[in-house]
């Protein structure tokens, strides 16, 4: 059992959402390895400062502001119900009298003239009918060119979209999984991430200073991290990265424990910082007019079998939801049902977990993650 | 039962209903407020905002989920909307450090003197709590206030983000490593007040 899938285990096994199986090889691997049981302590830690932040009370004036505040929509709302429930009553009224005149003027005109006449009166009646209704349509119809426009675009935009995965994954075997079957399963209109992704690959190629940089192939996905020490402040750091749109989340994390082993550094200060892949030389330029850089080095770590390996995933599970669904289609059992059912629920999550995982690995995909030592000097 | 009753009440406009209907809430809902946007003011506009958001469409609480699911998502979302407001501001937030002669001061210290928040977080080491939760992404902290300071289950998590439990079950392991590293760091604060 390896470490690092222990270690996407441990949350779920400190709130117990693991099965019996797991929690028996998570409990195993803990008194085994000294790395991970750190880790896990580390996590209960973390969760258990947490917890011991109190609950705090609510300001003073919070209850009496609030009312003040009800009241007021309380009012606009009364208003407007008001002006609704005049105009309803003076339309109704208004209808009322309509129907009231046109019937009476009618049951007087129909008194003065034989049946006949009136059978044909409704015949005219009804073909005028079909008539409006015709031109109904008529008017209907330029709305639905509009619309039929906008899918027009969609399409566009669908067909290029697979497209490009169909050129990202053409040197693929068959049988393995693309992200354009998981794509299409889930749904035929691209959304606006999968789109800039495409820009960002276009961009990303000609501008990465990157060391040991290789060419990139369309269907490889590259993260990228990196080190620089530098004499600034962080308040310095933090307005560069914020003026080029990087950030200083550490939502995106992974071990940046290697790099600075292989560097064999120890700084006073440290921040890790995200920095969009096409801003990278913008970023170094900046940090090189502020202070003096000393160590600026950039590696990249090809994360495809990862990344193909949980589309993969997907695509198995998606599977089994299908076998599960047929399997359910068949019984008549309401209790087999119901456990099919309970599995097929449990599928589903997972498919949910492992989506969001590629959600996470574009994300890292798309930034660099730099560890930045300050040393004042 | 009785909650039925205040619910069919607010949904006629009666304030003391709704007032009564949200008592029992209204301090969680302001904590997660106070957790998610790290200081007392914003969280009492956000707090107050959900509310009234609250009110005014109490016709569309389906009885799907308990009310205080519903009122916690609605409290959740605003603070989310604010946050991504801030983002777009590019304002310094509070706690960012700034440097002075004397070294580096926290932001919030100079005109802090007396607000609730420095009688509330007497303790150091809750204060910098603080600061490394302001300091996840969104979706992160969002879960970790939810789950570990508030102590919502998986389903009621996944009811108020409106995502899957599996999502919630990713995000949780996700948003507890990022914390862990920034506390492990130390990047956001001093390492002499959290030792672990």
């Amino acid at each position: 059992m390896n470490c690092t899938k222990i270690q996407e285990w441990i949350s779920l096994y400190i709130d117990e959402q693991v099965d019996e199986v797991t929690k028996e090889e998570v409990k195993k691997h803990l008194i085994e390895c000294e790395k991970c049981k750190a880790e896990y302590e580390m996590m209960l830690e973390a969760i258990s400062l947490c917890k011991e932040l109190p609950m705090i009370d609510l300001p003073e004036e919070f209850e009496e502001s609030l009312h003040e505040k009800l009241v007021d929509v309380q009012k606009s709302k009364y208003k407007k119900s008001i002006k609704n429930m005049n105009w309803k009553a003076f339309t109704s009224i208004a209808a009322m009298l309509v129907i009231g005149i046109t019937s009476m003027s009618l049951f007087n005109f129909t008194k003065d003239i034989p049946k006949e006449e009136i059978a044909s009166m409704n015949i005219d009646y009804s073909k005028q009918k079909q008539l409006d209704t015709e031109k109904n349509v008529e008017n209907e119809e330029i709305p639905e060119k509009k619309s039929e426009e906008n899918k027009k675009d969609t399409k566009d935009l669908n067909t290029d979209v697979k497209k490009y995965l169909l050129q990202k994954n053409n040197d693929n075997p068959k049988d393995s999984v693309t992200s354009k079957d998981i794509l299409e399963e889930e749904s035929t209109n691209p959304t606006q991430e999968q789109l800039s992704k495409i820009d960002f690959y276009a961009a990303s190629e000609e501008t990465l200073p990157v060391k040991n940089y290789r060419m990139q192939q369309a269907n490889q996905h590259i993260r990228y991290k990196g080190f620089m020490t530098i004499n600034i402040s962080s308040h310095e750091l933090i307005q560069i990265v914020q003026n080029i749109g990087g950030n200083l989340e550490t939502s995106k994390d992974y071990n940046m424990e290697d790099i600075k082993t292989k560097m064999n550094f120890s700084p006073t200060e440290e921040m890790v910082v995200y920095i969009p892949k096409e801003k990278l030389s913008e970023f170094e330029k900046k940090a090189r007019e502020l202070g003096e850089v000393k160590k600026y080095f950039i590696e990249n770590e090809d994360i495809t079998r990862n990344y193909e390996n949980i589309l993969q995933e997907i695509k198995n599970l998606q599977n089994q939801k299908i076998k599960l669904k047929e399997e359910m289609n068949n019984h008549n059992d309401s209790e087999q049902i119901k456990k099919i059912q309970e599995e097929i629920k449990k599928v589903n999550e997972n498919i949910d977990e492992l989506k969001e995982e590629v959600k996470n690995l574009n994300e890292e995909i798309q930034f660099c993650t730099i560890c930045v030592s300050l040393y004042d000097e | 039962m009785q909650e039925k009753s205040l619910i069919h009440k607010s949904q006629q406009g009666h304030i003391e209903s709704f007032e009564n209907l949200i008592k029992n809430y209204q301090k969680l809902a302001f904590n997660i407020a106070y957790r998610m946007l790290g200081n007392i003011e914003d969280a009492k506009d956000a707090t107050q905002d959900a509310f009234l958001k609250a009110y005014k469409n109490i016709d569309q609480f389906k009885e799907e989920s308990t009310f205080s699911t519903w009122l916690y998502k609605i409290v959740t979302n605003t603070c989310l909307d604010v946050l991504r407001k801030k983002k777009k501001i590019k304002i310094y937030s509070y706690d960012q450090n700034i440097e002075t002669e004397k070294g580096k001061v926290l932001r919030e210290i100079a005109d802090e003197e007396n607000t609730p928040e420095k009688i509330v977080e007497k303790n150091e080491i809750q204060k910098h709590m603080q600061q490394a939760i302001d300091s996840l992404s969104e979706h992160h902290r969002s879960v970790i206030i939810l789950r570990d300071i508030q102590g919502f289950s998986y389903e009621e998590i996944a009811k108020i983000l409106n995502c899957s439990k599996g999502t919630v079950k990713s995000r949780i392991n996700r948003a507890r490593q990022a914390l862990k590293k920034i506390i492990k760091s130390g990047e956001l604060f001093d390492k002499d007040y959290v030792k672990i």
